[in-house]
């Protein structure tokens, strides 16, 4: 009789528990769609008031929308939608940089979106750097497509399915001893397998290189961490950079853009060509 | 001889004369009015009527103020009544009025004293009273243009007058207007009413005009207007009692038709000589007045230019002016705004039609919005005109910041290809509310977890595993499964002894406590029970590596046994309780031992 009230009193906890969650998500998203809303309200105020030549009235409005979507952010909400809508607003306000920035952002979130591949694009063709980050295969692509379908969110929840489903398989085998159970068990095992490396190879590029975009108009790549140092060359907004290590408020980076004379220099390799320090201020991490 | 009796914006002193009826039987009476325009504190005007006019009564005095477009005017009327006695024509006036110094003389009214028809008593009093009433003399209608010949778009004011006699009763007044296909038409105000002397009768006018812009030259006619109404007669011996009156059913009611002649006009084309590049079909007369704002600029920001075009003529189709650009790289230019206002209706159409057109100067050199050019054609003058306003001075000031926002690629015009892209432009922005939630809560920043998402199948996989086991090992394996269930079949053994110690049954007790202890000892070791003596189990007990106290412990156990199983003396409780303790903790022992 007490082990049943127990029982009775922790499914009980475990409810509350679970609905307090549950209530607590729902009023957080309510709050955060209310800003979203009126910040797509104000970007579209300005959109509105280009259409009309008036451009002051514009700039106004696009900068509330960036605030208004820096605040949800700023509060703990994140959406590929946001990061994607601030990069617009921060097109719209001249600072391309910035707008490569938050679609990178948003890209990982929402790794299916065309239009944010398309927004990116179009920026770039307007950059003055020319890239040079290999493409991958398109086979690669083709072939792997979950890695580039899935964002990394996804990709774990599938893993985590993917586990629970090989473990009720080995339990139920553990019980009932039949050879088409044996044969799930190896799928479930091969595609968790496959998931694991996925997951693995995502968050390892996702949290471990880090990356960023030149969000200053032009910046100089200099041999060290300080202005005593001699800048190098020379890359302008929009750029991509890896970023490499961090001293004072310098990082070190290696640029994906196109060098002269780096073809010239047989004795150096190009990683070491393309490597050099630039201050935090002018980039914006991914 | 035409005199308006309502002078609205009369400033001076007139004096007219009218009369009721121009032809009078000798005997009868008519009435004679001097009316002065323009004062109040008049003396009575003079007038010496001819000697066989007798003077029935009068002055009477009649005071009348009106308020026209904000002018007062007042009218003083004095009425006499006169009954010729002899038969002839007779000139009534001119009255003299002689006011602050000053002698005004009146007009002058032709009089027709006619012999006096005798009454025929057979006669109907209604019909013969009709016969003598020359309808067509006390109501009729007039359609008028104030030009016979005109160019094509000039303005041509068309007047349609109803002029019946003072004091006629009409009633259902219903006007057809000139059909007017190859006009443009614009009705010029509300209707006019007003009083007018025509051969010395006093006529009441209601007129209607229009603005007529031609649409094509040529021979053109305007068709005639047409008018009805019913005129209320009394009659004579009809009953004329309040009720009648306010039914309006006192009189009888006679339609009249009346329509207008047909009007004539020669439009003539505008010329083609002289005519200048920019005039773009506007007639009339009309300036120009041009505003910048704002006068200091950055490169790409917009100047509005107001251009007021204000004048007489149709102001609707006048043609937008020209900006008298140098380069045409110089300004951005926008399509103008038009906003037309009609500020008089009166005597023609008046108003202004305001262009607003924004220019953006593309670079600092310039330092001048060029001069602006408007063409008009004056019907009056007959020759094209050209407004031309002076170029205007303004500041364009480099813009250092390039315009922040961004609408287009610059090199949008270099893509190639079979469609030409006109613009490049980010796409929209993405509002999916349904989607929209917090992907923050990432189950891979959650360690913890993750930990119990993957230790918990695993720790049920293990659990699962040994069960199973064990299962199959009870199943299996009879050594196993009496070892396994050996302890509790000894305790369920141990409790009945105890149960026989309360019943204080000895020997019972004894046996089920030795048949315990053997039975434990055969199970844990997977013996047959009947295998093991009390002389043997020690050397069995000792194989398996028990202690040599343990040994003689249960060898002392199992004699208290049997001397309390055969001998006859008394057992008491306590001994029994004993021997039951020790066994306990034998079977304990082997327990965690074997």
């Amino acid at each position: 009789m007490r082990r049943k009230k127990i029982l009775i009193f922790l499914v009980l906890c475990l409810a509350f528990l679970c609905g307090g969650s549950v209530l607590a998500e729902a009023l957080t998203r309510d709050s955060g769609a209310d800003t979203f809303f009126r910040a797509n309200k104000e970007y579209s105020a300005g959109q509105k008031a280009i259409a009309e030549k008036r451009e002051q009235e514009a700039v106004e409005k696009f900068e509330h929308a960036v605030q208004l979507y820096e605040k949800l952010l700023g509060s703990g909400f994140v959406n590929g939608q946001i990061y994607y809508n601030l990069g617009n607003a921060y097109y719209r306000l001249g600072t391309s940089g910035k707008a490569i920035v938050y679609y990178r952002r948003a890209e990982k979130l929402l790794p299916r979106n065309p239009d944010i591949k398309a927004n990116i694009n179009l920026l770039k063709s307007d950059f003055v750097d020319k890239e040079s980050i290999s493409q991958l295969p398109e086979i690669l692509k083709i072939v792997c497509f979950w890695y580039f379908f899935l964002n990394l969110s996804e990709i774990t929840a599938i893993t985590v399915y993917m586990y629970l489903a090989l473990m009720s398989s080995i339990l139920f085998f553990i019980f009932v001893k039949v050879q088409w159970l044996k044969n799930i068990i190896i799928v479930f095992a091969s595609c968790l397998l496959v998931m694991v490396i996925s997951l693995g190879i995502k968050a390892y590029s996702q949290h471990s290189i880090e990356r960023g975009v030149v969000i200053a108009d032009e910046s100089r790549i200099r041999y060290g961490p300080g202005e005593e140092y001699e800048p190098r060359f020379e890359i302008h907004e929009g750029a991509e950079v890896r970023i490499e290590e961090k001293k004072d408020k310098w990082y070190k980076v290696y640029v994906y853009v196109d060098v002269e004379g780096i073809r010239d220099d047989e004795d150096k390799k190009e990683t070491e060509f393309k490597t050099g320090w630039i201050p935090e201020a002018e980039i914006g991490k991914i | 001889m035409l005199n308006l009796v309502s002078v609205a914006y009369a400033k001076e002193i007139k004096i007219v004369i009218s009369v009721d009826k121009t032809v009078v039987e000798v005997g009868n009476h008519f009435r004679l009015t001097i009316g002065v325009h323009g004062a109040f504190d008049t003396d009575i005007p003079l007038i010496t009527p001819p000697e066989n006019f007798i003077l029935m009564y009068g002055p009477s005095v009649s005071t009348q103020t009106s308020i026209v477009n904000n002018v007062v005017s007042v009218f003083r009327g004095f009425t006499y009544s006169f009954s010729p006695t002899e038969e002839g024509k007779f000139e009534l006036g001119p009255a003299t009025l002689e006011y602050k110094g000053k002698v005004y003389t009146s007009n002058s009214v032709k009089i027709e004293v006619v012999k006096r028809t005798p009454f025929e008593g057979d006669v109907d009093p209604g019909r013969e009273r009709s016969k003598r009433i020359d309808i067509n003399k006390r109501i009729f209608v007039e359609l008028t243009t104030d030009k016979k010949e005109a160019y094509i778009y000039e303005q041509i004011i068309e007047s349609f007058k109803l002029i019946f006699q003072k004091g006629l009763p009409i009633d259902d007044l219903d006007y057809v207007a000139a059909s007017t296909k190859s006009f443009l038409a614009e009705k010029l105000g509300e209707e006019r009413r007003y009083e007018e002397v025509r051969d010395g009768i006093l006529y009441n006018v209601i007129e209607l005009r229009t603005a007529l812009f031609p649409l094509v030259s040529g021979n053109i006619e305007i068709p005639p207007a047409k008018f009805n109404c019913n005129i209320i007669i009394r009659q004579q011996g009809y009953s004329n009692s309040i009720f009648d009156e306010f039914t309006g059913r006192g009189g009888q009611r006679y339609p009249v038709e009346r329509s207008t002649d047909s009007i004539k006009l020669k439009i003539k084309p505008l010329p083609e000589s002289d005519k200048p590049e920019d005039f773009a079909g506007t007639v009339g007369k009309f300036t120009m007045d041009v505003l910048a704002k704002p006068t200091k600029v950055k490169v790409g920001d917009p100047i509005t230019l107001s251009i007021n075009i204000r004048g007489e003529g149709n102001i609707q189709t006048i043609g937008e002016p020209v900006l008298v650009l140098g380069d045409k790289k110089d300004f951005k230019i926008y399509p103008a705004e038009t906003n037309t206002t009609i500020t008089d209706r009166g005597e023609g159409v008046r108003g202004e039609k305001l262009f607003r057109k924004v220019v953006e100067p593309q670079h600092e050199d310039i330092d001048m919005i060029p001069a602006i050019s408007f063409s008009y054609f004056d019907p009056e003058l007959e020759k094209y005109k050209t407004i031309t306003h002076d170029p205007m001075p303004i500041v364009v000031e480099h813009s250092e910041v390039e315009i922040p926002i961004r609408l287009t690629l610059d090199d949008a015009e270099n893509v190639k290809g079979q469609v030409k892209i006109l613009t490049k432009d980010i796409l929209p922005i993405m509002s999916d509310l349904y989607s929209f939630r917090n992907q923050g809560f990432a189950v891979y920043n959650k360690p913890l977890f993750l930990a119990f998402i993957f230790l918990t199948p695993i720790l049920v996989v293990i659990v699962c595993i040994y069960v199973q086991r064990h299962r199959e090992l009870l199943q299996t394996d009879v050594g196993y499964a009496r070892k396994k269930r050996a302890l509790s079949r000894a305790k369920k053994q141990l409790s009945n002894a105890r149960h026989l110690v309360q019943l204080g049954n000895p020997s019972e007790f004894y046996s089920t406590l030795a048949k315990t202890v053997m039975e434990h000892i055969a199970d844990k070791l997977n013996l047959a029970p009947a295998s093991i003596t009390s002389d043997n189990i020690s050397g069995i007990l000792k194989g398996r590596g028990a202690s040599h106290d343990v040994i003689k412990e249960l060898k002392q156990c199992l004699e208290s046994c049997d001397y309390g199983r055969f001998s006859a003396s008394q057992h008491s409780k306590d001994q029994m309780v004993r021997t039951l303790d020790t066994a306990e903790e034998f079977i304990m022992y082997l327990e965690k031992q074997l």
